[in-house]
């Protein structure tokens, strides 16, 4: 019955997504695209750090934000250092993750103490780092997608 | 006089009750990754939405019976049972998700984590299902959520480049990362095109007794609220394009969301984006667990009524109570709120043909609709958009975790 | 001429309402009797969780016995309406010549009403 080939057809379709959903990799990611996501909460940090500064955002929200951003480039490391070490680029990207979540817990700490002029003068050398970041992935990724053709 | 407001209160009610958790985040997220290139999907589910709310609205007026109702009868309770039981799991799914949103908000304006926050918001929703009316759910907070409008307004005065905007409205191959440019774009179709919305519109018109009279507001308020409110989705899409690309940003988590109009409005840009935050998806939390209670006093021939006193309604009103208190567990077991929002969108892209096919079959039947049957035009573009969505979803899942 | 019933597509799922047109329950199934040398007739609806698991197949069938049986000597029936109740059949509902306050098969929507909802304020 047609009725019954459709519900059977989505039944194995929703069996397999929430199967692909739940098993989502605990294994490292590309290092391509770990760097830009090292890069993305650096940034995030820089601008969140740049709005409160500027009085845009409180700072409640402030100390939220980064410290999301630290527990999630936590995680990532945890993952990065499962990256053989021949990964392309992964001395750069380790370096790289150290440095910005070491900015970002000295930013915490700065919004944490309402110390707007030590957050300031950290938001630019995060700017850059994140920046950095993600050059490396966006190069990183144009290798693999060469070497893929 | 009367039908002039009626339209105009739908129509305030599409756009203000439009954009949840959901919409916000998967807009959000598909612009700060690939600019305006995702628009297409935005647009797509929005029209497949207008078309799929005017349908039930259309059924309801004309056929006196709600899309559960007309299904139960037409194919029987083996069949009706499965779209029933899909609908309703995928959705508790969204209602927990929408509840993470809100608490998020909250978090963000107070400092309290969002674990705190979701028993409160539970009983306030509960509250507002329990002591109010089907109006009240439908309309007060989405007359609150005219707040949202704000991503209209951030959106000009970035002034972005509307020809790219216009230009990605039309279908294009991804220039970069395609698994994860599909995987955004089924997850912009789940969060358009969830079932809730068009059985609730259907149990909403049988509660407000609508018959063929009200069809011309059905139309203006299921079509042209529904792609006013798109249009609102786009702008979120815009303002993450052109704020979070230039900066290197991905949207991996709401508080980059909540960032998104602080540049351009300052103080009131973050403001008023955590209230819509806040805002629309509590009102989807309401309107999920009535939809649900609609679904289950439907399908097994309960009393129902948001309109009157629980007790008169008693099955009804505890499965509601039951399922909003049961939603704070996801979000109180620490499940994070956008992750949540990703797989509920996605499993509901998935699931769509479950829910669409029985409905547009009943548009073509004569002993419901009457004269007034579905055209091809809009069979075809219902049929040829969930069938996307559900292939897509099946393709791009594996794509995007098994690293493709 | 008279009119016909189409039993599947004009009662089987139907919503039922009691005489003073409040909701009673569904069509969940419908029982026929046969009789020797005469056709098989209509003589009861069903309304019930029990009537609706014995349509979902086997499993569905045991699990309504087991329901039915459990804490009990002699199965519990579904509820039943006599067909000869049956007052119209319309285009959405079947109207029955029962009191809807005080039907069986309401039973669980009254205690709900008076143990838990009335105490929640509702």
């Amino acid at each position: 019955m047609p009725a019954a080939c459709v519900a059977r057809a989505c039944g194995a379709t929703i069996s397999l997504a929430t199967a692909c959903l739940v098993t989502a990799c605990g294994g490292p990611p590309a290092p391509s695209e770990a760097a830009q996501t090292v890069g993305s909460w650096g940034a995030t940090a820089q601008f969140v750090t740049e709005r409160w500064n500027q009085s845009a955002v409180s700072r409640k929200f402030t100390v939220v934000t980064l410290r999301r951003a630290g527990s999630e480039l936590e995680a990532l490391a945890k993952k990065v250092a499962q990256l053989p070490d021949t990964a392309n680029g992964r001395a750069t990207l380790v370096a790289g993750l150290r440095e910005i979540r070491a900015e970002i817990a000295a930013l915490d700490t700065a919004a944490v103490h309402d110390d707007h002029a030590t957050a300031a003068r950290i938001a630019p050398k995060l700017a850059i780092a994140a920046a950095q970041m993600d050059t490396l992935g966006q190069r990183l990724q144009s290798q693999q997608q060469a070497q893929s053709k | 006089m009367k039908r002039i407001l009626e339209v105009a209160l739908g129509l305030v009610t599409s756009i203000g009750g439009f954009l949840e958790i959901g919409s916000i985040t998967t807009a959000a997220q598909g612009g700060a990754a690939f600019t305006f290139q995702l628009g297409w999907a935005v647009a797509l589910g929005t029209i497949c939405l207008a078309l799929l709310l005017e349908m039930s609205g259309r059924l309801a007026a004309i056929s006196k019976h709600t899309i559960v109702d007309a299904i139960r009868e037409r194919f029987g309770f083996p069949f009706s049972l499965f779209p029933s039981v899909i609908v309703l799991v995928v959705s508790f799914l969204v209602m927990a998700s929408e509840l993470g949103g809100v608490a998020l908000a909250l978090q963000f304006v107070t400092g309290i984590g969002i674990r705190w926050w979701a028993l409160p918001i539970a009983a306030v929703a509960w509250l507002l299902l329990w002591k109010g009316t089907f109006g009240m759910v439908e309309q007060g907070v989405s007359l609150l959520g005219l707040v949202t409008l704000v991503f209209l307004v951030g959106a000009i005065k970035l002034h972005p480049d509307w020809g790219a905007v216009a230009h990605g409205l039309v279908p294009t191959m991804p220039s970069h990362e395609p698994a994860h440019y599909w995987f955004i774009a089924v997850s912009i179709l789940g969060a358009s095109i969830t079932p809730y919305l068009f059985i609730f519109y259907s149990s909403g018109a049988i509660e407000d007794k609508w018959d063929s009279s009200y069809l011309p507001i059905n139309r203006i308020t299921a079509g042209v609220g529904t792609l006013f409110g798109g249009a609102l989705s786009l702008m979120v899409l815009v303002v993450a394009g052109s704020v979070l690309v230039p900066r290197g940003i991905q949207v991996d988590s709401v508080e980059q969301v909540a960032l998104l109009l602080t540049h351009v409005l300052g103080r009131w840009g973050f403001i008023l984006v955590v209230a819509s935050l806040a805002i629309g998806p509590f009102g989807a939390v309401a309107e999920i667990a009535l939809a649900s209670a609609y679904i289950a006093a439907e399908e097994l021939g309960w009393n129902w009524s948001e309109d009157v006193a629980p007790r008169d309604a008693a099955r009804f009103s505890m499965f509601y109570t039951v399922l909003v208190f049961l939603s704070v567990l996801p979000i109180a077991l620490g499940l994070d709120p956008l992750k949540l929002t990703m797989i509920s969108m996605v499993l509901t892209a998935a699931s769509l043909p479950v829910s669409v096919v029985p409905f547009l079959l009943l548009m073509n039947d004569e002993r419901y609709v009457k004269e007034h049957k579905n055209g091809w035009i809009g069979n075809t573009a219902v049929a040829l958009i969930v069938l996307m969505s559900c292939v897509l979803a099946v393709v791009s899942i594996p794509l995007q975790f098994m690293g493709g | 001429m008279s009119e016909r019933l189409h039993l599947i597509h004009d009662v089987l799922d139907k919503m039922v309402l009691g005489r003073d047109k409040h909701r009673l329950g569904r069509v969940d199934n419908l029982v026929l009797e046969i009789r020797p040398d005469e056709p098989p007739r209509v003589v009861y609806m069903e309304m019930s969780g029990a009537a609706l698991l014995n349509r979902l197949g086997r499993i569905g069938r045991a699990t309504a016995q087991w329901i039915a049986s459990r804490g009990r000597d002699t199965p519990r029936l579904p509820f039943r309406v006599a067909w000869d109740l049956v007052r119209e059949i319309e285009p959405a509902s079947v109207v029955v010549d029962v009191d809807s306050a005080s039907s069986r098969t309401m039973a669980w929507e009254r205690w709900l009403a008076t143990h838990v909802v009335s105490k929640l304020g509702g």
